[in-house]
């Protein structure tokens, strides 16, 4: 309905950039070209060798002069860039711009979202510090835990793509000078071209992908440089992340130790819900449930239909936002507290809710919960539309939590702990 | 404003000839295996070597003697740990089974710290996420009586060496 009323409107010249979604586009555009500056600024000191990575990284902080400055720069405009984008595929989402002709820019979008953590990931691992170098061999074994399935199913090497895309980016089971030349060349050259020719097609798509018919075939001055407007938007971006890297430095970590990994070890936040999962199970956390959660992102154009839902009445604590919203988050704690207690015992006692928990603590459960919860909100509205907009906000809500739980209460040896301060004495 | 003009009859060229549609065949054909055998090529290239790892790394230790039952010795940066008991010598890889974290020894077993799996010190995972048991290395003498371990050699979990 909502839609169709749009499509119906005469297309607003504004409305190219005043849309969220092309509004949103422009910033991620703008932090992609000011993270590509400071990254080739960079570039001219760092140096991808295993024993000399760490102490270029050190000169450019401690002595080269605005060196902390730029990484620091960098450090935020790519962080700012995850944000964006996972902010941009909400907003497709929620907005129901994804569907029919929508569908393009959204897989765009999907792709740009992979592009950029791989990105960010193989970024990661430059410094040879600590959290990259020890990243680095768990996003190997990671792939190795999904090719050893494959295996014992009896697919040959050649036939096996955890296995084949584990060859082709970390070269070698042993992490070291191989490994730190295929992502730097990842990081500097490969992954940044994809990810402009991508931007470009998707500045293509804008128009279309925000519902509106067509793009006036008159063109006014104005119309023809749209993004000229935009550029007090652009200044203060640069501003507020000049602000942030002064304000926010990125300090370096210690130097990667091959022999004792940090106590504990924490991704970056935007792998904090994978790190989460996969400290349940490898594979299923992994590998299994990413692969199934970009399927499901990749299909949704297919899957969920314009039909509008049934009114549900006076429940209002189902409507599949919010009450999906208050369910996944305390779904999600109750899982990880249950899960947490069932790590902190040895052995099995007759406790009745140690009992419950192991009943409830494996991943499976996790993730089969929050299916069942979205089937029974899309069955109850009769519309499924609503049945996935509640998965996709379990998704959402579920991430925010574990990077949550990670961040404040998983402590050294990966234990439980109420609080940040119970860890330090 | 000639009419036959504006319609032009389009000929389905594959369907008219049969010298046509052979040579677009293949073309195709053609295309199709140059093309493979250039990606197929490019794939090769990119996949690692294999033929680093082959060799197997021997590691010499002192007499059996030096390590009487109980020891507990880290070897190889702290990526093997020498057990001696009662009933021989073992030695198990420090490599965590879950995801390849280097363990930590506790003063009985091995706590992993990145996702807290701990194993024991016959390397059975008992708690956390890893599965699999710590795999065993393959010890043996050399003929002037030192121990060595084979770090790249695993044997059945068990099997004690007795010197
Ligand atoms: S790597 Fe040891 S528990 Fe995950």
């Amino acid at each position: 309905m909502e839609n169709e009323a749009r499509e119906s409107e005469p297309f607003p010249e504004r409305k190219l950039v005043s849309n969220g979604s092309a509004g949103l586009y422009f910033v991620i555009l703008v932090l992609f070209l000011i993270s590509s500056g400071s990254g080739i600024l960079l570039g001219l000191y760092y140096k991808p060798d295993v024993d000399e990575a760490y102490e270029s990284v050190q000169d450019i902080v401690f002595a080269v002069p605005f060196g902390r400055l730029l990484r620091s720069l960098h450090y935020w405009a790519a962080n700012s860039l995850i944000i964006c984008i996972v902010a941009q595929i909400a907003l497709m989402f929620f907005k129901r711009w994804h569907q029919d002709r929508g569908r393009h820019g959204w897989r765009a979008d999907l792709c740009l979202a992979v592009l950029i953590l791989m990105t960010a990931y193989t970024g990661m691992f430059l410094p040879f510090d600590q959290r990259g170098y020890w990243g680095t061999v768990i996003g190997a074994n990671i792939l190795r835990s999904g090719a050893d399935v494959l295996t014992s199913l009896g697919s040959p090497p050649s036939l096996n793509p955890p296995l084949l895309l584990q060859g082709l980016l970390f070269n070698n089971n042993e992490i070291g000078d191989q490994t730190l030349a295929r992502f730097s060349w990842l990081h500097f050259l490969v992954l940044p071209i994809f990810l402009g020719i991508l931007l470009y097609a998707r500045s293509k798509m804008i128009p279309r992908n925000t519902a509106i018919p067509s793009v006036p075939t008159t063109t006014t001055p104005s119309s023809r440089w749209p993004w000229l407007r935009l550029s007090p938007m652009l200044l203060f971006i640069l501003a507020s992340l000049l602000l942030l890297s002064y304000g926010f430095e990125k300090e370096l970590a210690t130097k990667a130790n091959p022999q004792i990994p940090d106590n504990p070890i924490r991704a970056p936040w935007f792998f904090r819900p994978i790190q989460e999962l996969v400290s349940h199970s490898s594979l299923i956390g992994g590998m299994i449930l990413p692969v199934l959660i970009f399927i499901f992102l990749w299909m949704a154009p297919w899957i969920d239909q314009k039909k509008v839902a049934r009114k549900l009445g006076r429940i209002s604590f189902l409507s599949p936002f919010w009450g999906t919203l208050a369910f996944s988050i305390l779904w999600c704690l109750f899982w990880l507290a249950c899960s947490s207690f069932v790590a902190s015992r040895q052995t099995l006692d007759s406790d009745f809710a140690l009992l419950v928990a192991h009943f409830v603590a494996p991943l499976p459960v996790f993730a089969g919960v929050c299916l069942i919860w979205s089937a029974a909100v899309g069955f109850i509205s009769s519309s499924r539309r609503s049945g996935f907009t509640a998965l996709f906000t379990c998704l959402m809500a579920c991430s925010v939590v574990m990077i949550y739980y990670v961040t404040y209460h998983r402590g050294p040896n990966w234990v439980f702990f109420l609080e940040p301060s119970g860890w330090e004495n | 404003m000639n009419k036959s003009c504006s319609k032009p009859t389009i000929v389905d060229p594959s369907r008219k000839s049969g010298r046509r549609s052979f040579l677009r065949l293949t073309s195709t054909l053609a295309g199709l295996l140059s093309f493979s055998t250039i990606g197929a090529a490019i794939a090769r290239f990119c996949l690692p070597l294999k033929t680093r790892q082959l060799s197997s790394r021997i590691l010499t230790l002192g007499r059996p003697r030096e390590y009487p039952p109980g020891t507990k010795v880290q070897l190889q940066e702290g990526r093997i740990t020498l057990l001696s008991t009662e009933d021989g010598f073992f030695a198990v890889s420090n490599t965590c089974t879950h995801l390849g974290c280097v363990l930590q020894p506790k003063k009985t077993g091995f706590i992993c710290t990145c996702h807290g799996s701990y194993f024991n010190d016959e390397g059975s995972a008992m708690r956390g996420p890893a599965q699999r048991p710590l795999s065993w290395l393959r010890l043996g003498c050399w003929p002037n009586g030192h121990l060595y371990v084979a770090c790249d050699e695993e044997v059945n979990t068990g099997t004690y060496f007795k010197a």
